[in-house]
């Protein structure tokens, strides 16, 4: 966490519990929904033992069921892993649109829980910097966070990230109206974050863009 | 017994459904709180099981206004949230606060316990 400073420890101490805390709740749901199929291959091999025959389509779409949320929770828990090792390097090449997608999957039950969707664009030419991976991650929640709360419940929103000659970009805009209100300051990223990664914020379009740039 | 299931992860609720169904337990299941304000005026549920954080209204104001519509429904959130605050706000709003994945002969059980309870909701 860089220079080890007091704003870096908080902030991403609390990035950790918010992101623990969601990924949890959402393995929760995974381990809920497996223990109920399972329960449910028990009733039917129950009912079974009664003399009523088990169709095997109703057995095999919960096994289905299953699979299909073993990969939802291998998913959570490779993501939960690539997050927790991005503390390991202060300083490292970052692939931005693979940080985009991973902090949008992390944020996508906050999101969810406000209606809001997030998709996320692949470049046609990667887009790389050196940073600190972990910081940046912080600073793109801290930002999604606002933005989910400012824009209207059903909104989809767009995340994509831009090369220009001197600095490179994340861009979220909305299928709507405004994500962030042009002129107002985000006001959960201290200035102290932006200096440390070189990023500014700015609004396009009446706020209908919000551009995320990292110098 | 008559049982509303509230939760937006349909495989959960429409699963609990039918498990609840080989049990006695007539269970149908709405995905959020605008589909169960829906249900709940036209059928008369014993007990609301409700999930604590969805998208739109979330379990403890859905709880409120359930209870407005239907005065004498009993209430038990059943949650993937485990954190202190939401279970002070689910006890006291609620016969019982569970967590999951839960076992169906548990939560049978306190469904049975819910309903013989009296006076144990707060509008």
């Amino acid at each position: 966490m860089g220079e080890n400073s007091g704003w870096t420890r908080d902030l991403g101490l609390q990035f950790f519990g918010k992101v623990s805390a969601s990924i949890s709740h959402e393995m929760k749901n995974v381990l809920a929904i497996i223990n109920e199929n399972v329960g449910l291959l028990e009733d039917l091999a129950y009912i079974a033992e009664k003399g009523q025959p088990i169709d095997p389509e109703r057995m095999k779409k919960t096994c289905l069921n299953m699979t299909r949320q073993i990969k939802r929770g291998d998913t959570i828990m490779k993501n939960l892993n690539i997050f927790a090792h991005s503390i390991d390097e202060a300083n490292k090449d970052i692939d931005l649109f693979r940080l985009v997608e991973l902090v949008a999957s992390l944020a996508s039950r906050r999101a969810a829980l406000r209606s809001v969707s997030l998709v996320v664009r692949e470049p046609a030419v990667p887009v790389s910097l050196l940073g600190n991976p972990f910081l940046l991650q912080n600073f793109l929640w801290l930002c999604l966070e606002e933005v989910i709360e400012t824009v209207q419940s059903g909104t989809e929103l767009l995340l994509s990230v831009e090369k220009e000659e001197n600095c490179s970009s994340i861009i979220i805009q909305g299928d709507g109206g405004p994500v962030f209100a042009a002129g107002k300051e985000m006001k959960t990223v201290p200035a102290a974050m932006l200096a440390e990664l070189r990023a500014a914020v700015k609004t396009r379009g009446d706020g209908r863009k919000l551009l995320l740039s990292l110098h | 017994m008559r049982v509303l299931l509230v939760d937006d992860e349909k495989e959960f609720v429409a699963t609990l459904a039918e498990r609840l169904s080989y049990r006695g337990i007539e269970a149908d299941f709405a995905l959020g709180g605008d589909d169960a304000l829906r249900m709940v005026g036209g059928v008369n549920y014993d007990l609301a099981v409700l999930d604590m954080k969805m998208p739109g209204i979330s379990g403890l104001q859905l709880k409120k206004r359930l209870a407005e519509i239907c005065p004498t429904l009993k209430f038990i959130f059943l949650t993937g949230h485990g954190s202190e605050e939401d279970y002070r706000a689910g006890s006291r709003e609620s016969v019982y606060y569970l967590v999951k994945p839960i076992s169906i002969d548990t939560l049978v059980g306190k469904m049975h316990e819910a309903i013989q309870k009296e006076g144990t909701t707060h509008g």
